[in-house]
């Protein structure tokens, strides 16, 4: 139990609409100690979802809007002289939390940007020599609007490769929007009234059972396929790398573990593949003019390369 | 535009073209050249001939007719250039009796005539009397009958030729004005064309009726046109009545558009339910299951048993829960067995769980589905 039923506590409360996927993505990624990039237009209920697992989880929540003239101590906190004691203070930062919503990250600077990556790639800060951890665990879900053209910096790919999962979200269907219409008052109150279902330690134990689950060379085989079937693809300019294989491993492990087995299987792969692949491939711009995008890409690969048999 | 409506098209075009050419064959039977009167009048011509009363207007009616039977045979591809011959010098031989000729005709019916003796003495008594304005004895007529006759009895002329020889005869004897000479040989000449008539006859049973006095009511005759003969060129040789044919081609091809879309995909799922890939390498898939004990060996059985029954494969990219997925609702009442038996495959393959109890639930769970199927 613990994120498990985390899972199944806000999935199945019914006030999340059609995010049953991007909460299980989420959840997977903390579990496998990712940070998570979320593609959508304003208004998809990404700080939604951020703050219900958030609380579900008993874990500490902090949100910071980006803005271009946003400096990296904004982020990550300052040291200043305490003239009662005569010594340097350390105040910290926003990112001092376990999740960290980072809404519109490409419009902070690119100095900014770097100063964030770097944080959650290391899981600590160094400022003025001392060194300081992060809590445990953390995760950064960080936004960005797909459609934003004017006054932003785009994620160099060398960056976007720290976010282990990329997921696009987006409008839900008409049957979808009117039922959230109807309860749009009750899931405000429901987000503001819920109670922890998971401790934090919990949720720290969970993590490291979730190593244990057990992968079939078979499905060792089948990951290294996919990732090397993005490089021979005609529409790609560069293909995965292999620590893109090790994050399809490792989101495969957490979905498997998310869904109550200690063993990964085919689908895990599967469903795993385009948000942990879509964003570490590079397209020619002959096909991206054209309309293909990396996702199709990557399911396109998925739906060629043999299942393992038998 | 889906292939099978494609495939759907080109065999229905295929087959509308063969009853298309099977008509184009049988039109002339249907139509046999009476253009304008019955095949009664064609009786009574032949009876005229037989008796040697020929009118002038019977005359100018069969010269009309053997036209048209001229122009039918070129079109369909059915004369011979023997046949052809003789319905050529037989249609001079008619538009000579019928009296409204010029010269040039009598020019034309020597040039048709086959015998090259018979061509160059008649040619040559009728360059004396037209344009050497010498005149022909009836001695010079009597000793080229003569010769006629002699090469008719030979067998070297055909009776279209003969009759048309007499024919000529005739009409320079007449130009003469030796009568009694003339009136002797039109009646031979029209006793000589019934026999030709008959020849002909003989040769195209399809468009002559043998039974003469019991004509058969011909199809009215009206070609497709328009669209749908611009569609399928073949079918403007079907014959069906003009107010019907647009009706009967669009309902005939709404019908079988409507059968066939409701036909085909149910019979190509079960011709693809004969022939399941799976249970082709099923075989080599046990052997290697093996490995991982009878659990798995029982659902590759069991996926190559649901291939077949229900025309779905799996796919070389599909996973085993989607292949699930896929066949959950053709399955009906059965899908929870596959399902745990996926469930049990994925435990066994992926974890290694080796219980043995798993062994036996399989074998359950395929038995349970070979059953039902």
């Amino acid at each position: 139990m613990g994120v498990r039923q985390a899972y199944s506590y806000i999935t199945g409360s019914g006030y999340l609409i059609e995010k049953e996927r991007e909460v299980k993505l989420i959840l997977a990624a903390l579990i496998a100690r990712g940070h998570v990039l979320i593609e959508g237009v304003p208004g998809v209920a990404k700080t939604t979802i951020a703050k219900t697992i958030a609380r579900t989880l008993s874990l500490d929540f902090k949100r910071v809007q980006m803005t271009p003239d946003l400096l990296p101590m904004d982020i990550i906190g300052y040291k200043i002289f305490d003239q009662k004691t005569a010594e340097f203070k350390f105040v910290k930062g926003p990112i001092f939390t376990n999740i960290l919503l980072v809404d519109e990250i490409n419009r902070a600077s690119p100095r900014t940007q770097s100063a964030l990556l770097e944080a959650m790639q290391e899981r600590q800060v160094t400022i003025e020599g001392d060194t300081f951890r992060l809590d445990e665990p953390f995760i950064v879900l960080a936004t960005q609007n797909p459609i934003e053209m004017e006054g932003v910096f785009p994620l160099p790919e060398a960056q976007l490769d720290r976010f282990l999962v990329k997921i696009e979200t987006g409008y839900p269907s008409t049957k979808g929007f009117v039922e959230m219409l109807k309860k749009v008052d009750e899931i405000e109150a429901w987000v503001e009234a819920i109670k922890p279902v998971v401790t934090k330690e919990e949720v720290l134990n969970e993590i490291r059972s979730a190593r244990d689950v057990k992968v079939d060379e078979a499905v060792y085989q089948y990951i290294a396929s996919l990732v090397e079937e993005t490089r021979r693809h005609h529409a790609v300019r560069l293909g995965a790398s292999p620590r893109s294989g090790i994050a399809v491993l490792r989101m495969a492990k957490a979905v498997a573990y998310l869904e109550g087995r200690n063993y990964v299987i085919p689908d895990d792969v599967k469903q795993v593949l385009a948000p942990t692949l879509s964003h570490r491939i590079i397209l020619k711009p002959e096909y991206e003019v054209e309309g293909l995008t990396a996702s199709r890409v990557v399911e396109e690969i998925a739906n060629r390369v043999p299942v393992p048999r038998p | 535009m889906t292939r099978g409506v494609m495939v759907f098209l080109a065999l229905l075009y295929v087959s509308m073209s063969a009853v298309a050419s099977a008509q184009a064959l049988e039109t002339y039977r249907h139509t046999p050249g009476f253009t304008g009167f019955s095949l009664s009048d064609w009786q009574e011509i032949i009876s005229s001939l037989q008796s040697g009363n020929l009118s002038a207007s019977e005359a100018q009616k069969a010269a009309s007719t053997i036209g048209t039977l001229i122009n039918q045979t070129s079109q369909l591809g059915v004369s011979s250039s023997s046949l052809n011959q003789s319905l050529e010098a037989l249609y001079s031989y008619f538009h000579l009796s019928s009296g409204n000729y010029t010269e040039s005709d009598i020019l034309n019916a020597l040039s048709l005539l086959n015998n090259t003796d018979v061509k160059n003495m008649l040619t040559s008594l009728f360059f004396s009397y037209m344009f050497e304005n010498r005149s022909v004895s009836d001695s010079d007529i009597l000793s080229a009958l003569e010769r006629i006759e002699t090469l008719w009895r030979q067998g070297k002329l055909t009776p279209s030729d003969y009759a048309l020889a007499l024919k000529l005869l005739s009409i320079l004897a007449r130009s003469e004005g030796y009568t009694y000479l003339s009136d002797r040989l039109d009646s031979e000449s029209m006793r000589v064309a019934a026999d030709a008539l008959k020849a002909v006859t003989s040769q195209l049973p399809n468009l002559i009726p043998p039974n003469l006095g019991q004509p058969q009511t011909p199809t009215s005759g009206v070609k497709i046109g328009g669209l749908p003969s611009a569609a399928f060129p073949l079918l403007s040789y079907l014959s069906i009545p003009e107010g019907l044919q647009t009706i009967v081609l669009v309902a005939t091809v709404v019908a079988t558009s409507i059968l066939l879309s409701y036909l085909a995909p149910r019979l190509v799922s079960k011709v693809s339910a004969l022939w399941s890939p799976t249970a082709r390498r099923v075989k080599k898939l046990v052997a290697y299951a093996g490995r991982w004990g009878e659990a798995v060996e029982y659902y590759w059985r069991a996926v190559a048993r649901i291939e077949r029954a229900t025309g779905v494969r799996l796919s070389p990219s599909n996973t085993h829960r989607e292949y699930y997925n896929a066949v959950k609702s053709a399955l009906g009442g059965l899908s929870p067995s596959f399902g745990r038996l996926t469930e049990i495959y994925e435990a066994r393959r992926y974890a290694g769980d080796s219980r043995r109890d798993l062994d036996e639930e399989a074998r359950r769970l395929y038995g349970d589905l070979v059953a039902k199927l």
